[in-house]
């Protein structure tokens, strides 16, 4: 009776065997053998499906779009720019305006002083503080979120992957708790609508002829009426005014046309690169730490992301909620999303910037890419 | 259902700011700026730290 039992089910399941599924639990022996030991196999397969597959590309995007915004700011530095001197790229100059209202790819020498790196953050800034409202900058803020979400921050940010590079040295990344990162995300906001204030502010009184006279004396400290956070913005610090430095001969004598003494920079010039250094020291201990906790450039994107179309999503069905060996996609979200705490389906997230990770990572196929 | 419909109002919102922005010139503003500072760039910045 019993051997019975236990055949026809056997039976049954013999008759169903193809030869995909033969081929599915040879695989998965192999895979259950290799494992533990690590062959080249196993890393092979590692390396194709969590590595090559995203992250890779991912850096490969970061990295030219990297090296784009470093050239760029060499070229405002020495004050041509060889390639296109040299006729290779000349027919792509009509480009250059368009990069403005890329969320954070560009470089915009403005003013006398200050170089900065957030597109159409700085373009919202100018353009509002001189008295008129920014219709194309805000235009994008509104769209791009709205179509592809942060992918920006994730893919293409330059500042993004600076931290992305500090996360990969040996110092091992800390987790916060939530009620710290609670705390913590309120800075980004204080800074965001700081900003906003003050391009309404002086917006306001440009417009209006009246003079803000506080306003304009912050402007001799440095071009805070002109664009309040361009002035600090670490990005611009690293992509404009490093270079500037350096290739002037304050940091190594490349250039010394130009060698003031440190000493005698302005306050705003020290402050500037406190901050980038505070942010960059951040980013080793905690992943992507500027981007959680200050830029306003992000923090704008996420109002309009969390309604994005495009999103990761949590099958229901699929994920083994949190039962799963090691909550791998929890664990690998660089923004520090609890992904097993937010609701199944879409997840729709200000802090979310697309990187995919989460995806990469759990071994269940339970977090997928929508478009929605 | 709600975020889809706000989002098709923040997208359409978006485009028409956007295209606004275009038809009254606005990207010719950018490009103005950008000129001048690629003249600047001919002159040389005279102190361009703060
Ligand atoms: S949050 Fe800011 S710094 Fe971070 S990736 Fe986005 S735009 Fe770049
Ligand atoms: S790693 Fe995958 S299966 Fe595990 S909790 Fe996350 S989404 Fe679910
Ligand atoms: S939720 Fe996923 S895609 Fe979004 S930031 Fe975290 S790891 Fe990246």
């Amino acid at each position: 009776m019993s051997e019975t039992d236990t055949e026809s089910p056997e039976k049954q399941e013999r008759s169903r065997d193809r030869l995909g599924s033969r081929f599915a639990r040879w695989k998965q022996s192999i895979l259950e053998r290799t494992r533990p030991h690590k062959t080249l196999h196993y890393w092979v397969k590692k390396a194709f499906e969590e590595i090559l597959a995203i992250r890779i590309i991912r850096f490969i995007f970061q990295l030219i779009v990297f090296l784009l915004l470093f050239y760029a700011g060499i070229t405002y530095v020495l004050g041509y720019d060889p390639l296109l001197e040299s006729g290779l790229f000349a027919g792509l100059a009509f480009l250059i305006p368009i990069f403005g209202y890329i969320p954070v790819v560009f470089d915009m020498p403005h003013g006398i002083a200050q170089g900065t790196a957030t597109g159409f953050f700085d373009i919202i800034q100018l353009i509002g503080q001189a008295g008129m409202f920014p219709f194309i900058a805000l235009g994008a803020v509104l769209i791009i979120p709205i179509l592809i979400g942060r992918s920006f921050c994730g893919w293409v940010c330059p500042f993004g992957f600076i931290q992305d590079l500090c996360s990969l040295t040996p110092i091992r990344t800390r987790t916060v708790s939530k009620q710290t990162n609670r705390l913590l995300s309120w800075i980004k906001y204080i800074f965001l609508f700081t900003t906003l204030f003050f391009v309404l502010w002086v917006g306001l009184s440009t417009f209006l002829g009246i003079e803000a006279g506080l306003v304009y004396s912050l402007n001799s400290a440095g071009g805070f009426a002109t664009a309040w956070w361009s002035v600090i913005s670490p990005s611009g610090t690293f992509f404009v005014i490093v270079p500037y430095l350096w290739l002037n001969g304050v940091i190594s004598p490349i250039i010394t046309q130009w060698n003031p003494s440190p000493l005698s920079w302005a306050p705003i010039m020290w402050i500037r690169l406190i901050f980038l250094l505070i942010v960059l020291v951040a980013a080793l201990f905690y992943t992507r730490a500027y981007c959680r906790w200050i830029c306003p450039v992000g923090t704008l994107m996420g109002l309009v992301s969390q309604f994005s179309f495009l999103t990761v999503s949590r099958s229901a069905t699929e994920c083994l909620h949190g039962r799963c060996e090691e909550q791998r996609c929890t664990k690998a979200c660089p923004v520090g999303i609890d992904v097993i705490a937010q609701p199944p389906g879409k997840l729709y997230h200000r802090d979310c910037i697309m990187c995919l990770d989460c995806v990469a990572k759990c071994g269940y196929d339970a977090v997928k890419v929508d478009y929605s | 259902m709600n975020r889809r419909v706000i989002a098709i109002a923040l997208l359409c919102l978006g485009i028409s700011a956007f295209a606004f922005g275009l038809a009254i010139g606005q990207h010719e503003l950018v490009r103005s700026w950008l000129q001048y500072f690629s003249d600047a760039y001919a002159i040389g910045f005279p102190q361009p730290i703060p």
